[in-house]
């Protein structure tokens, strides 16, 4: 199992948007993967997960990613938040 | 004595209940099902996620194609969320544990989930939350869709009241019972607009302090004051109500005559644009001398999705059939990008701009669609004798790929052995301003033209369908580009129908006789009086007025020439 913090820095926090692109990817992977933040933690790859965590830019997440491809799995999505959610 | 104003778009007066229009109200029956229910329930709920996505992936294909990435992306976010096996497992477990419907169940649990995003979120958020939760609509249509839309139907004549009416929800609610309408937003050229023109029914739109109208259940809705009343004395009301029972007398159509020449005996045609087969029940066919177009995007508007060719097939047999050999022009679907959203309910798109897109562009990019239709209008052509025209035409080309398909649909009903009229032919819209530089070359490949004078005029005048004024009919540009259509169509031979509102504009009219119009197509409501003027206008005086209509400079100086020639040269009014 890796964990991994990260802050996310886009303009509006994990919305709609940046949560379908997250969902999207999370799909792909085998590995499981869970995100946790202010103490509550999801399946991230439901998007109504992401949507009540609610968060908020600047906000600090933890990411856990379980399963067979778990090491590609948390580069994409270091990628992924890194990038601001491939958004403009 | 409170009331509220608005703007006028449908004129009339209507008296009685307000029925509100929520469609996020949609509710579940409320109904317990039985333990031998349970899987059946859990079945149709499978069944329904699996439509909505197959739906939603419909719907993101052509917003990719036709809008942009942003688009797509929500139409993919709603699906994740349609999709949501988090959800989906919750609802299963309320229907197996709580023995609640499937509709009823869903919709507690997207409650919930609904709750805390709207809790959570600040304004920014809020808004676009909106629109992806859009879709549990479509969930709660398709697990109760044995049922109606919504869940409340008119059960008396009502004025109905929304933030924003689609022309699916004043069909859906069955215009019998409507007998007037207000919203917050729509523009007086919007499809409910014309709609409710079709209809006659009374509508107001852009109403101040919309949301304080909520307290009120009953009305009177006076278009011509623009006002909403809902709060009146007896004495009053006694006043309104003699003038709705006047409006109502007068709402079927009555038409006595319709003149086929001019007061000087030269040869002229009035025509009838239709929306409906419907409309044409309106009216004694006997007087009718043909339809000079019938818009059928309305179809799809009507089933809110791109109709089948049975479908369609079966609506335009109809009109044709109760047309009775009369001439009948069928305009293959407009869609701009607007008629195409507002036909799949994508509220969340209605705020964007577009231009430069739709009619026939949309139609030849989506091929099938095209043919599908022109195979639908050929079957229902052996009704009677119909022709087919194009909207939004800009080039050549069109006209070509246009030719192509339609060659296509009679090779492939003649393989299938199902007759038709070989001699449908294609005429043409003029209403863009591509088209007008190519007018000599599509006048050789087409057998007419008709001249869209709403959209032609904002293309000439660089104003948008919202803004668009009545003043735009006196614009010298515009009847300086009808002029030169019809010296086109005249050197070629083939006819042409001006089909815009400007034909039934009782200034405009003497003037684009001058300009050498023969044939207009007006609104079943217009038939009357465009027949009462053309019976008292001699062409011969009209045509003096050509010059001083082409030489004059702006919109202002042309309607005085018109106003004047109207009320000194027709001495009948």
């Amino acid at each position: 199992m890796l964990t991994k913090e990260i802050q996310i820095n886009n303009k509006h926090g994990i919305h709609t948007r940046p949560a379908t692109v997250f969902v999207e990817n999370a799909s792909k992977f085998k590995s499981e993967v869970h995100i946790t933040y202010h103490d509550e933690q999801v399946n991230a790859k439901s998007i109504m997960g992401l949507l009540i965590l609610a968060v908020e830019p600047g906000a600090v997440i933890q990411i856990e990613v379980e399963g067979p491809d778990e090491q590609e799995a948390m580069e994409k999505f270091v990628d992924i938040i890194e990038n601001n959610f491939y958004m403009e | 004595m409170l009331l509220f104003k608005g703007k006028k778009v449908s004129e009339g007066i209507a008296i009685g209940p307000l029925f509100f229009l929520d469609k996020d109200k949609i509710e579940a029956p409320e109904h317990i099902i039985k333990n031998s229910e349970i899987e059946a329930e859990i079945e149709k709920l499978d069944n329904a996620v699996m439509a909505c996505v197959h739906e939603l992936e419909r719907i993101k294909e052509i917003a990719l194609k036709h809008l942009d990435d942003n688009h797509a992306q929500i139409i993919e976010g709603q699906k994740l969320v349609v999709s949501d096996q988090m959800v989906l497992e919750e609802v299963k477990d309320l229907v197996r544990t709580a023995k609640k419907n499937s509709a009823l169940a869903y919709s507690e649990i997207f409650k919930k989930y609904e709750n805390i995003i709207a809790r959570s979120f600040s304004g920014y958020h809020q808004e676009r939350e909106a629109d992806i939760l859009d879709i549990k609509k479509r969930m709660i249509h398709r697990l109760t869709s044995n049922e109606s839309y919504f869940s409340d139907s008119i059960n008396e004549p009502s004025i109905i009241v929304g933030r924003r009416i689609s022309p699916a929800d004043l069909l859906q609610l069955g215009h019998e019972n409507i007998i007037g309408i207000i919203t917050e937003i729509g523009g007086s050229d919007s499809h409910i607009a014309i709609l409710a023109k079709a209809f006659r029914i009374p509508y107001i739109t852009e109403v101040k302090d919309f949301t304080k109208l909520k307290k009120y259940d009953y009305a009177i809705l006076d278009v011509s004051e623009e006002s909403i009343h809902v709060d009146l004395r007896d004495d009053d009301l006694n006043y309104y109500k003699k003038r709705e029972e006047e409006f109502l007398n007068n709402k079927k159509i009555q038409v006595h005559e319709i003149v086929s020449k001019t007061k000087d005996g030269q040869d002229f045609s009035i025509f009838l644009n239709l929306e409906f087969a419907e409309e044409l029940q309106m009216l004694d066919i006997n007087y009718i001398q043909g339809i000079g177009l019938f818009r059928s995007e309305f179809i799809s508007i009507e089933q809110n999705k791109l109709p089948d060719e049975e479908t369609q097939y079966n609506v335009y047999s109809k009109v044709t059939k109760m047309a009775r050999g009369l001439p009948l022009i069928f305009r293959t679907f407009d869609f701009g990008r607007d008629k195409f959203i507002e036909m799949l309910d994508l509220n969340m798109f209605h705020q964007q701009e577009f231009e430069d897109w739709g009619g026939l562009q949309f139609c030849l990019e989506n091929p099938d669609i095209l043919k599908t239709q022109f195979r639908a209008l050929l079957r229902a052509s052996q009704f009677g004798p119909i022709n087919i025209m194009l909207p939004m035409v800009s080039a050549i080309d069109e006209i070509d790929k246009a030719k192509q398909l339609l060659a296509e649909a009679q090779i492939e009903l003649e393989e299938e052995g199902i007759d038709f009229r070989r001699d449908v032919e294609l005429g043409s819209m003029i209403e863009t301003k591509a088209v007008l530089e190519i007018l000599d070359e599509l006048a050789e490949n087409v057998a007419f033209f008709s001249i869209g004078t709403n959209d032609l005029a904002n293309f000439l005048l660089g104003t948008k369908r919202e803004e668009s004024d009545i003043n735009n009919h006196y614009h010298p540009k515009l009847f300086q580009a009808i002029h030169k259509i019809i010296k086109v169509a005249d050197a070629h031979g083939i006819p042409t129908t001006v089909c815009g509102e400007m034909g039934a504009d009782r200034y405009a009219l003497p003037g684009l006789i001058a300009s050498g119009v023969r044939r207009v197509s007006v609104a079943p409501s217009s038939l009357s009086m465009v027949s009462n003027l053309i019976k008292n206008i001699s062409v011969e005086d009209c045509i003096p007025l050509n010059r001083r209509i082409m030489n004059s400079r702006n919109s202002y100086m042309l309607l005085s020439i018109l106003k004047d020639f109207y009320y000194y040269q027709l001495k009948t009014y």
